[in-house]
C-alpha cells in the first residue's frame, strides 16, 4: 500500500509546534527510514499517517483511501486492519500474556474478528521470530529483545499493508536491535508492507530503501530536495519547528 | 465485548488483591444492611411466632417487658414471685394457667419448672424417653442433651447456689426421663422439670431418709427416740428416689409457694377478657398479651433498623465516593496503556467499556461476597440471635 501526504499542515492545538509537508509519498512494498534530531516531528508524521492525529490542511492517503477524510471510527478500523504499529517502549500489556498481547488488536476492535487463522499466524509469527517458547509468560518475565519482538508479531499479526514503527530499537543493545530488525525486515519483506520507521542509529540507514532526513527538511517551504519523494537524501516535503513536541 | 471482557478478567485477576479490597468494600454497604434486615425479620418472627402462641402471661406487677420475654424466653426476672395460691386461683376460671419456675440451673443450663401442659401449648415431643414429668425427674432440651452428652436414664446435678452455707439445700440428683426433639426454640437450651421439684431446690419441700437402713454410723452424732444428729457430710446430694418420693413435702402454706410467672390460656375470648380485668385490677398482679407487648417491642427495633439503614446509606454514599476515587486513580495509572490501545487502533470508547466492565467483575464479586454473608447469616441466623441475645443478656 503507498502512502501520499499532500499539502499537509498540522499544529498541535496548544501551539508551539508546527509540521508542513507539500507531499510526500512511500511507494507500496519501500522500507523507509526517518531520521532527525529530536522535536522536528517524526512521531508527529507517524501519527499523522497513521490517521491518529488530523492535519489542519492537506491530505493523507493510504492507498485509495483519503484517511483524513474518515470520521473516528473508520480511521480507528483502518488502523487495527491495514496499519502494524511498533513503539520504542514496546508498550504491552503487563497482565497479559505475551500470546494475548500479540493478539490483542482483535480483542480491542470489533473490526477485527479473532478465529482460528489469527490464532495461527499468531503461532507462526511466534516461531519465526523465535518466541514461541515464550507465548505463555508475562512481559515482565520476557528479554528486552523477546518483549519487542513480541510487539513486532503484535503489529504483524493482522497483515497490514503498512508497518510504523517509532524507534523500534531504541532501548535494545546493538545485536539484539540487529537481530530483532533482520526479523521485522524478513516479515515485512515476506508480505509486501511499506515500511515507515523512525530511527536515530545512523547505522542502520544502510538496510532502507530511502532516507527521509527531517532536519534536511526542515529548511523553508520550497526549499526540499524533491516535491514527488523520489530523490535525495529524502522524501519530498517540507518542515518547519517552532518549538518542541513533536517528534 | 468478548475480548474486552478477556482484558479486564485479566487486569482484575492480575491486581487480585486490589480487586478484592475493592470488593470487599463494595460488598460492605451491600450486606450490612440486608444483614440486619434478614436477621431483625428473623428476630420479628421468632418472637412474633411465640408471642402469638402464648396467649396470656400473669406475674406481679413491674416491667411487662421483663414479665413478657422470661415467660418466653424461659428466663428469670426481677419481679416478685407470684404464689402458687394466684394460680389454683386461675385455675379455677375458664382457662388452663400453666406454671412457670425459672430460678435455678443445672450444669450451667436453666432449669424450668412447669407441669405437663406446657409440652401441649409448645407442641414439644419426646425424642427419647417420656414427657411426664415425675418429681425428681427431668426433660431435656435437645442442645442440652447434645451439650451434656447425656441420654434418658441419666443423672443431672443441679447447680449447687451455696457452696459453705450447709443452710442452702445441696445440689439436687435429677433422672433424666426424657429428651425433647429439637425445635430451634428457647425450649432446646433449657432442663425442664415438675414445679414441685423446683421447690425441693428452694429448699421449701423436702423428704425424709430412713436413718436405720442408709447412714453410715461414722456420720451419726447422735440419737434420741424421736431424732437422728448426723453430721454434714452426709448431705452431699439430695435425690428423689421411689423409696423416698412418698415422704416429701411441705411445711410452710402451699398458697404460697413461688412460682415466676403463669402462661394463662383462656377456653375463649370472653374468658380472656374477665380474667385480664380481674387480675390487672389488683395491686400486686399483672396480666400482659404477649403479642401486644413483642408489638411494642418490635416498634423500637424497627425504629434501630430504620436508624441502622441510615447508617447503611451514609456507609454507602461513601463507598460510592471511594470508588470513584479508585476507578479515577486506577484510569490515571492505566493512561499509557489506553493511549497504546487508541495508537494501535482500539475502537472508540474501548477504554470506558474495559473501566465499566471490570467494574462490573468487582460489582459482580461484591455481590458474591454479600449473597455468601447473607447465606451464612440465613443459616445461623437463630444460632446468631441466641449467640447476641445470651451477650445482651
Amino acid at each position: 500500500m503507498d502512502v501520499r501526504l499532500d499539502g499537509v499542515d498540522f499544529a498541535y492545538p496548544e501551539g508551539g509546534f508546527r509540521l508542513a509537508i507539500p507531499a510526500l509519498h512511500l511507494g507500496a512494498g519501500e522500507h523507509v527510514a526517518t531520521i532527525g534530531p529530536s522535536g522536528t516531528g517524526k512521531t508527529t508524521l507517524v501519527n499523522l499517517i497513521a490517521g491518529i492525529l488530523l492535519p489542519d490542511r492537506g491530505t493523507v492517503r493510504l492507498g485509495d483511501v483519503v484517511v483524513s477524510a474518515l470520521d473516528d471510527a473508520a480511521r480507528r478500523a483502518l488502523r487495527i486492519r491495514r496499519i502494524g504499529m511498533v513503539f520504542q517502549e514496546f508498550e504491552l500489556l503487563e497482565y497479559l500474556s505475551a500470546r494475548e498481547n500479540l493478539l490483542l488488536p482483535y480483542h480491542v476492535n470489533p473490526a477485527l474478528g479473532l478465529d482460528d487463522g489469527a490464532r495461527g499466524r499468531a503461532e507462526a509469527l511466534g516461531r519465526a521470530t523465535g518466541i514461541d517458547h515464550v507465548l505463555d509468560r508475562r512481559p515482565s518475565l520476557l528479554s528486552q529483545g523477546e518483549r519487542q519482538r513480541v510487539a513486532l508479531c503484535r503489529a504483524l499479526v493482522t497483515e497490514p499493508d503498512l508497518i510504523l514503527c517509532d524507534e523500534p530499537t531504541g532501548n535494545l543493545d546493538p545485536a539484539t536491535a540487529a537481530a530483532t530488525l533482520d526479523q521485522l525486515f524478513e516479515q515485512v519483506t515476506r508480505h509486501g508492507a511499506t515500511l515507515l520507521m523512525v530511527t536515530h542509529d545512523h547505522g542502520l540507514l544502510p538496510r532502507f530503501d530511502r532516507v527521509v532526513d527531517m532536519a534536511e527538511l526542515l529548511k523553508p517551504v520550497g526549499v526540499g530536495s524533491g516535491a514527488d519523494g523520489s530523490g535525495g537524501s529524502g522524501g519530498a516535503g517540507s518542515l518547519s519547528s517552532a518549538g518542541t513536541g513533536g517528534s | 465485548m468478548k475480548g474486552l471482557a478477556l482484558l479486564s478478567w485479566r487486569h482484575a485477576a492480575h491486581h487480585r488483591g486490589r480487586t478484592l479490597l475493592l470488593a470487599a468494600c463494595i460488598a460492605v454497604p451491600i450486606f450490612l444492611p440486608l444483614a440486619t434486615r434478614l436477621l431483625l425479620t428473623t428476630y420479628e418472627s421468632s418472637l412474633t411466632s411465640r408471642a402469638v402462641d402464648t396467649p396470656l402471661v400473669a406475674g406481679a406487677k413491674g416491667n411487662r417487658f421483663d414479665l413478657t420475654l422470661g415467660a418466653l424466653y424461659l428466663r428469670p426476672n426481677e419481679l416478685e414471685a407470684i404464689p402458687w395460691g394466684q394460680l389454683r386461683a386461675l385455675s379455677a376460671e375458664r382457662v388452663t394457667a400453666i406454671p412457670l419456675h425459672l430460678r435455678f440451673t443445672a450444669q450451667g443450663h436453666p432449669v424450668v419448672g412447669t407441669s405437663p401442659e406446657y409440652f401441649e401449648l409448645r407442641r414439644l415431643r419426646a425424642a427419647s424417653g417420656t414427657l411426664p414429668l415425675m418429681i425428681g425427674d427431668c426433660v431435656l432440651g435437645a442442645r442440652v442433651a447434645e451439650t451434656l452428652s447425656l441420654v434418658p436414664g441419666d443423672d443431672l446435678y443441679s447447680d449447687q447456689r451455696e457452696l459453705y452455707d450447709i443452710s442452702v439445700p445441696p445440689a439436687l440428683r435429677m433422672r433424666v426421663s426424657g429428651v425433647l426433639a429439637a425445635t430451634g426454640a428457647p425450649d432446646d437450651d433449657v432442663v425442664f422439670v415438675d414445679v414441685r421439684t423446683c421447690w425441693i431446690l428452694e429448699g421449701l419441700s423436702h423428704g425424709h431418709t430412713d436413718p436405720a437402713v442408709s447412714i453410715d454410723e461414722k456420720l451419726v452424732l447422735g440419737r434420741s427416740a424421736e431424732h437422728v444428729a448426723v453430721s454434714p457430710a452426709l448431705i452431699e446430694v439430695a435425690s428423689v428416689t421411689p423409696e423416698n418420693v412418698a415422704s416429701f413435702h411441705v411445711h410452710a402454706d402451699e398458697d404460697g409457694l413461688p412460682l415466676t410467672a403463669v402462661i394463662v390460656v383462656p377456653d375463649d375470648d370472653k374468658a380472656a377478657t374477665l380474667i385480664k380485668a380481674r387480675l390487672n385490677a389488683s395491686a400486686a398482679w399483672q396480666m400482659v398479651v404477649p403479642s401486644a407487648v413483642i408489638d411494642d417491642l418490635l416498634a423500637w427495633v424497627l425504629r434501630v433498623r430504620d436508624l441502622f439503614d441510615s447508617f447503611s446509606l451514609v456507609l454507602g454514599v461513601s463507598t460510592v465516593a471511594l470508588v470513584v476515587l479508585v476507578l479515577t486513580l486506577s484510569a490515571r495509572l492505566r493512561q499509557r496503556e489506553m493511549n497504546t490501545l487508541d495508537r494501535i487502533g482500539a475502537s472508540r470508547g474501548v477504554v470506558v467499556r474495559l473501566h465499566a466492565i471490570e467494574m462490573g467483575f468487582v460489582v459482580a464479586v461484591s455481590l458474591g461476597l454479600a449473597l455468601v454473608g447473607l447465606a451464612l447469616v440465613s443459616s445461623l441466623g437463630s444460632e446468631l440471635l441466641r449467640a447476641l441475645s445470651g451477650v445482651l443478656a
